[in-house]
């Protein structure tokens, strides 16, 4: 049971109430034109390149095996990579980062904890992304590992990804008897949300979109 | 409502009708010193006279509008405080007294500070008067108890407070007459019922706090607090309230105008009159004093928005939130003067200390952010500044050997920490015991209960607790720059050590790779990282163990602070590139945060990683500083963000913390157009300056601490 992690945030503010530690899943069935954190929509790990970091030394392209590196100017030929990393341990200017890692609920359970004391005053954590109802059994699981700790949940997700999923977090799967009742389903129903080109989302049932705690 | 800019025009229009010019009142003051040197008198006798003819000779103004009598000609003389010819003469007589008595100690203390390593100084007092005692004695109060005691037990120093209080007396009858003069008859009739009775309303509680204020800093030392404010003049308030004589609304004029007074005087460019707030009241079971008052304040506190006078409160689980809350909008206004004091931390350090639970009622933060209960204790809190990570600089001198483990590189480190720490304290116990011949200070000790009772001047430790502050400076930079050698030089073995001293000594040329390697890979201190924080923990332990344990002249001892205001800066332009990054000459890490840019979890990284150390350990105080962006800071979340942060920071026992919200590109603009931002505050260590008055190497520091912060 694993969460691809893009990123966790910590002291965040605008993901739901008070100050929250935010997860950002990586995986999202929608590709909406002004998504804000891109690097979320793969589910699949990634290679960043910094470019303002990169001092062109060419080290990255020394070690990696696969040859997905030029240098002067610095590219990436993606079509190459296979991300053993190596260029990023080679990288000291921090211009290069794999971004995307499974962690099991477990896991990320002490990483999120560490803030427990911020979530006092009414905040907790996040789960958003990307599509955390992809993971749905993991997300759950997480859940109700937090909640074993008294830690205040809201997964931001889009509602897209398969009602099937959501169905199973909120209502199904084992995680249900920890889940029950601490979440207020305002507007799910058989929604669905269809990508349009000029970038907008077309509900196809209106008021459809998130899950939202108490 | 009084209009800032007016009240710095009283300043500089002052018309002063009474006194001396300057270079006169210096030459008398002169002259008043080498009679008692020439007579042999009792050197505080000598000082008590220097005072009264300062008094006597300063000029005075007082305008038409003036709300009180407050325009003494006294920091416009060549001083940061005391009058010019007084600050000359402490320096003097310092330097003299410490060749005599300790000449290898000050040369000591003169090379160690030039190698950015520490020094020690006879620090004439971060301490604050018994406002209470003030307040209820009165001018006639303090000089009828001084005039019992000497003549039960007549000794120069019960001379000197008599000569002290005679001065103060008649001081307030002097300007009582300028007041007369300037048509200012209502000042007039105030002042003499002041020389002739303690305060009864609120604005002759103020009154009275101005002419002290003015006194105890001619005599040469700095007033660094104005005392509990909200509990010390709640009895004047309400008296005024009952009767009629004031309103909620002319209450908080007042208040504004009083203020006003302290940005006037300065125009922001001293450290700032401190003022406290908040925390338990006397007595059992512990309830938070928070009253009308307080919430008048800071009312005033944030109409003025000017970087002096500046707040402190003292947060307990007890503290209004309303009161947090409303502090954090001030800080989302930029109006940002105010620190946050845990106060069950510090009470509990206190207690350690062996200071009487009945006395931590009156704990105030001294100055920046250094606890001292207030009117029973000389607490010196920066008798000695010492860098942490110099110690790091010496494994790689000059002919010293390689180390051939890490292990035995952080046992180097420790040894000559250990060695440095016992060479400043040993040179700190000497200033102490010469403070005496420095700077007997007959109207501070007036004020102090156990001073009267036990005919000591505060100079001889005349007060219930008398400590010495050891600033210890440069934790972050220590921290990483040991992790650094470790990473490098023996984990990895990307370098030798002795390569690596020659990387340092060139100052990082032509290894910017490594110097990169340096800033990102090691663990650092303020990340929640446990191997740094480990080691710093350790730093702080050894450091806290040997300074509670050397032998200080003082009967409260020596003790730790965790801090550096800007001698960060100080002390980085004497030193070498460090193993962390840091290139040569720039300045060390600041107060007990992460190095710039270190702190890649953020502020709650900080917070982890400060929690793992004791800060009851650091009775001196202890201050994170956290920048954040104005955006996170930003509306409802933002406040309440602020709130909580504190409240967590304190609850996972944090001692001090104060906020900045500043964008770097605002700063730059302000760099080239300084005009446009005249009025853009930054809380630069424990107080607030003007952005625009800072010289230019500072505001270089404070716009990079900006930029880490993302801002
Ligand atoms: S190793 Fe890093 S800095 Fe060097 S060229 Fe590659 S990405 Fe740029
Ligand atoms: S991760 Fe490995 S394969 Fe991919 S670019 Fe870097 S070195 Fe090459």
């Amino acid at each position: 049971m694993k969460i691809p992690v893009a990123a966790i945030r910590r002291l965040t503010l605008h993901d739901g109430p008070g100050t929250r530690t935010t997860v950002f899943v990586k995986g999202c069935p929608l590709h909406c034109h002004w998504c804000h954190n891109p690097e979320c929509l793969s589910a699949r790990p990634q290679l960043l390149f910094h470019d303002n970091l990169c001092a062109g030394c060419g080290k990255c392209a020394d070690v990696c095996s696969h040859g997905a590196h030029t240098s002067a100017p610095h590219a990436i030929d993606r079509s190459r990579r296979r991300l053993c990393g190596q260029c990023v341990e080679a990288c000291w200017h921090g211009a290069l980062e794999i971004c995307g890692r499974d962690y099991t609920p477990e896991a990320l359970l002490p990483l999120l904890l560490r803030d427990a004391a911020f979530y006092e005053s009414g905040g907790g954590v996040t789960v958003s992304g990307g599509e955390p109802l992809l993971y749905a059994e993991a997300v759950a699981r997480l859940f109700a590992l937090l909640r074993g700790h008294g830690v205040r949940l809201v997964p931001s997700a889009s509602g897209e990804s398969a009602w099937k999923a959501a169905k199973c977090f909120v209502f199904g799967s084992a995680a249900d008897a920890e889940l029950t009742g601490d979440f207020d389903l305002s507007a799910i129903s058989g929604a669905r949300i269809k990508h349009l080109d000029n970038g907008n989302l077309e509900l196809s049932v209106p008021g459809a979109f998130v899950v939202i705690v108490r | 409502m009084m209009n800032v800019e007016r009240m710095s025009a009283t300043f500089d229009e002052a018309r002063f009708s009474d006194g001396l010019p300057q270079a006169e009142v210096n030459a008398t003051i002169r002259r008043v010193y080498e009679n008692g040197e020439h007579d042999v008198a009792p050197f505080a006798v000598t000082r008590a006279r220097m005072l009264a003819c300062a008094l006597e000779n300063v000029r005075l103004a007082v305008g038409r509008n003036d709300t009180f009598a407050s325009v003494v000609e006294r920091h416009y003389l060549d001083s940061r405080y005391g009058v010019g010819e007084i600050a000359r003469i402490q320096g003097e007589r310092a330097e003299t007294v410490a060749r005599r008595d300790f000449p290898e100690g000050f040369a000591r203390t003169n090379s160690a500070w030039a190698e950015g390593r520490f020094f020690t100084q006879a620090d004439l007092s971060h301490t604050s008067p018994d406002w209470d005692r003030i307040l209820s004695l009165g001018i006639p109060g303090l000089l009828a108890e001084a005039e019992a005691r000497h003549a039960a037990n007549p000794t120069p120093f019960t001379e000197s407070v008599i000569i002290a209080c005679h001065a103060f007396h008649d001081f307030a009858l002097r300007f009582a007459s300028v007041c007369d003069r300037e048509g200012r008859h209502d000042l007039a009739t105030e002042l003499s019922a002041l020389a002739a009775r303690p305060p009864e309303t609120l604005h002759e509680a103020l009154q009275l706090a101005i002419l002290y204020w003015h006194v105890q800093e001619t005599e040469g030392e700095w007033v660094r607090s104005f005392g509990i404010f909200d509990r010390q003049y709640l009895p004047f308030l309400e008296r005024d309230l009952a009767a009629g004589r004031l309103t909620e609304e002319s209450a908080e004029e007042l208040l504004v105008a009083f203020f006003a007074f302290f940005h006037a005087e300065s125009k922001g460019r001293d450290a700032g009159a401190p003022f406290c707030f908040g925390g338990y009241l006397p007595g059992e079971p512990l309830r938070d004093g928070c009253n009308r008052l307080t919430r008048l304040a800071w009312r005033a506190f944030r109409t003025l928005g000017t970087p002096s006078p500046k707040f402190s409160i003292r947060v307990n689980p007890d503290t209004p939130r309303e009161i947090l809350r409303f502090a954090a909008e001030c800080i989302q206004e930029g109006k940002n003067a105010m620190v946050f004091a845990n106060e069950p931390l510090v009470r509990k350090a206190m207690l350690r200390r062996g200071k009487a639970p009945a006395d931590l009622a009156n704990f105030i933060p001294i100055g920046c952010y250094e606890p001292a209960i207030m009117g029973k204790e000389l607490s010196c809190t920066m008798q000695c500044v010492f860098n942490l990570s110099k110690p790091v600089e010496d494994l790689f001198a000059d002919g010293a050997a390689a180390p051939a483990t890490w292990e035995e590189a952080e046992e180097r480190y420790f040894a000559a920490l250990e060695r440095d720490l016992r060479e400043a304290l040993a040179i700190a116990r000497r200033w102490e015991r010469a403070w005496n011949d420095i700077n007997p200070s007959p109207m501070l000790s007036a004020t102090m209960a156990e001073c009267m009772e036990r005919g000591l001047d505060v100079s001889q430790f005349g007060t219930k607790y008398a400590t010495s502050g050891v600033v210890c400076a440069g934790l972050a930079t220590a921290v990483d720059s040991l992790l650094a050698i470790r990473t490098m030089v023996f984990d990895r073995g990307m370098l030798s050590f002795d390569d690596f001293r020659a990387v340092l000594l060139a100052d990082w040329e032509g290894r910017e790779d490594l110097r990169q390697f340096a800033l990102r890979r090691p663990p650092k201190w303020g990340c929640g990282d446990e191997t740094a924080d480990a080691l710093a923990r350790r730093i702080c332990d050894l450091a806290a163990d040997l300074i509670e344990k050397a032998q200080s002249a003082k009967p409260g001892g020596f003790q730790m602070g965790l801090w550096s205001i800007d001698w960060c800066i100080g002390i980085g332009s004497k030193m070498k590139a460090t193993p962390d990054g840091r290139h040569a000459g720039t300045p060390v890490s600041k107060n007990s945060g992460a190095n710039f840019g270190a702190d890649a979890e953020g502020p709650a990284g900080v917070v982890e990683s400060l929690s793992r150390l004791d800060h009851a350990r650091f009775p001196d105080g202890a201050v994170l500083d956290v920048m954040l962006p104005p955006r996170t800071i930003a509306g409802e979340e933002g406040a309440e963000f602020l709130v909580n942060f504190v409240r967590t920071l304190f609850a996972r026992g944090g001692q001090f913390v104060h906020f900045n919200s500043l964008s770097a590109g605002k700063l730059r603009e302000a760099q080239r157009d300084p005009t446009k931002y005249r009025n853009l505050q930054v809380r630069l260590c424990g107080w607030n300056v003007r952005f625009v008055d800072l010289d230019r190497a500072h505001q270089d520091w404070i716009i990079r601490e900006a930029e880490g912060s993302g801002a």
